[in-house]
């Protein structure tokens, strides 16, 4: 379904990719014209668990909701391996089984195992990362089937250690990087070195557009609209029932 | 070819073949593993198995889809035979009936039967079966049809209602689903050999399918005589569940009796041919391939 997902996001004007973490948001996705969704492992985890640290949501929990998902999909569906659920070993099953329950693509972190939903997530050795995106291409049976690494540490490794990481994805076959928690100057700094992979930047809303930029990764935008109207939808509810206790 | 493609090839090819498939019902995925160590060359998951190893509890309509297709899931991730499910009634209504298709194609099966008794249902051989009116199976059987994306993902009739209504009524049901779409006939659990035949001649073209239970209704019958009597299919739903009870029970009773478990090891496979079988060494192998130190071939400018 993707065998040129990271190429048709090429061909098109910088699209944002959108993130879901339950059934009715990717359903709603699902009827617009995005070109894949996102089930993000942090909004997974707050409709599964109602928790916000991704790392508590383990692998077959995550998997079996991706197959759920699977079944509604109507375009490419992108999996969050995250840091893959423990070694190069566990990627290794880990990839076989998100690929297993539908998923078209799938994201690699290069944060130390487990994963956490943190600006500021602590990241693991190239080497170690190295071994998790080998292990995952090697678990993955279908040739269609992309990996993205998505590096999340440009705060501590700086521009530099970022380059040198995605110098060495590109040695290894990574299909695109994503860049997260960066800075608008970082951002800048990676474009203009023209990069040897595709990249994409996460998003969040007034986040301008930038030439050198593949797509845009969304972080959650929907899920945190709703719940702001659910915040106000419960003010108006407990007015009523204040009102109504009155009379 | 990726494997679910592979599998449903396999099998469709496999029961079209003309000679019988027979498939242990494997209770999980290390006893389907064995069954495809020792050359078997598909396996079945099924209720009255699932329902035993997951919950310990009768076939009796308690376990549910979801244990079914998990348990269904686990077996075909462990070996590379294909792999057929017993789909119960569908758990439910057409739309269950859609789901349930989608679910099992989606996870790789290579077929399911669906059956025509009052859920909550009960082993085929087991008595006071109910069966719904012969138009439910053949609306379900419908929905399936139109539900499954590949066309050599196998949908089988079951009927129960040769226990209920005798075997007349089972024949004529069946031919109602397979005029419906069904690709394969089961009629469970027949009396004798002569209701084994008279079930062939019914359907000389159809791929029907055998239930050979321990203590069941029907008579256990070799694999090879089945083929003669012109059947595709033959299942062994229970005898890897009762091998198992057997073997544990016994090996429980050996170490309430004696403090330890030496006067059973005989019966035991022993701790490194285990781990052997189930792939410690290629396990480790691969663990070892992701070592940093060989990342460092990727880690040049």
């Amino acid at each position: 379904m993707t065998a040129s997902l990271i190429h048709k996001l090429a061909s098109m004007d910088q699209p944002i990719i959108p993130a879901a973490g339950d059934g009715q948001t990717m359903t709603l996705l699902s009827q617009s014209t995005f070109p894949a969704l996102f089930l993000d492992g942090t909004l997974t985890t707050q409709t599964l668990l109602d928790e916000n640290n991704q790392g508590l949501l383990t692998l077959s929990e995550y998997a079996k909701f991706c197959r759920d998902m699977a079944l509604k999909k109507t375009t490419p569906l992108i999996g969050d391996l995250q840091s893959g659920f423990g070694s190069p070993l566990n990627t290794y099953y880990a990839a076989q089984e998100l690929e297993r329950s539908g998923a078209d693509t799938i994201i690699l972190n290069d944060q130390t195992y487990p994963s956490h939903s943190l600006n500021r997530p602590t990241t693991t050795t190239p080497a170690d990362l190295l071994g998790k995106t080998k292990a995952a291409q090697d678990g993955l049976e279908n040739d269609a089937t992309e990996l993205w690494i998505k590096l999340e540490g440009i705060w501590d490794y700086g521009t530099e250690g970022f380059q040198q990481r995605l110098h060495y994805l590109a040695n290894i076959g990574a299909d695109a990087i994503i860049i997260d928690h960066y800075t608008d100057d970082q951002l800048n700094a990676i474009i203009a070195s023209t990069p040897e992979l595709p990249i994409i930047a996460t998003w969040t809303p007034n986040t301008p557009h930038k030439s050198g930029i593949t797509a845009w990764l969304d972080t959650g935008y929907l899920a945190r609209q709703a719940q702001q109207a659910r915040q106000q939808a419960l003010t108006e509810l407990k007015k009523g029932a204040i009102e109504y206790a009155e009379k | 070819m990726l494997k679910n493609d592979r599998m449903r090839h396999q099998f469709k090819t496999d029961v079209m073949s003309g000679h019988i498939v027979r498939m242990m019902v494997a209770p999980d995925a290390l006893a389907a593993k064995i069954a495809q160590s020792c050359g078997a060359k598909a396996v079945f998951s099924a209720g009255y198995a699932t329902s035993a190893s997951a919950l310990a509890m009768p076939d009796r309509g308690i376990s549910d889809f979801g244990f079914a297709l998990e348990r269904c899931r686990e077996i075909i991730n462990a070996v590379d035979i294909p792999v057929f499910a017993d789909a119960d009634t569908g758990y439910g209504d057409l739309d269950n009936v859609k789901r349930t298709v989608e679910c099992y194609e989606a996870i790789g099966a290579t077929g399911i039967f669906i059956e025509d008794q009052v859920w909550p249902k009960r082993c085929g051989h087991m008595d006071g079966k109910k069966v719904e009116p012969t138009e439910v199976l053949e609306a379900k059987i419908k929905a399936a049809k139109a539900a499954r994306k590949h066309d050599d993902f196998l949908i089988m009739s079951r009927t129960d209602a040769r226990a209920v209504y005798g075997l007349d009524d089972a024949i004529e049901r069946s031919k109602r689903y397979k005029a419906a779409g069904a690709d394969l006939i089961f009629i469970e659990a027949p009396q004798s050999s002569e209701e084994l035949e008279k079930i062939h001649e019914a359907f000389p073209d159809t791929p029907m399918m055998a239930n050979m239970i321990e203590d069941g209704k029907t008579p256990l019958t070799k694999t090879e005589d089945l083929e003669r009597l012109g059947f595709n299919i033959v299942v062994h739903p229970n005898a890897m569940t009762y091998t198992q009870t057997y073997a544990e029970e016994q090996l429980v009773k050996t170490l309430q009796r004696d403090g330890t478990t030496k006067a059973y090891k005989d019966h035991m496979i022993t701790f490194p041919k285990f781990n052997e079988f189930v792939g410690l060494d290629k396990v480790n192998a691969r663990d070892a391939m992701y070592a940093p130190e060989k990342m460092a071939q990727f880690m040049t400018d």
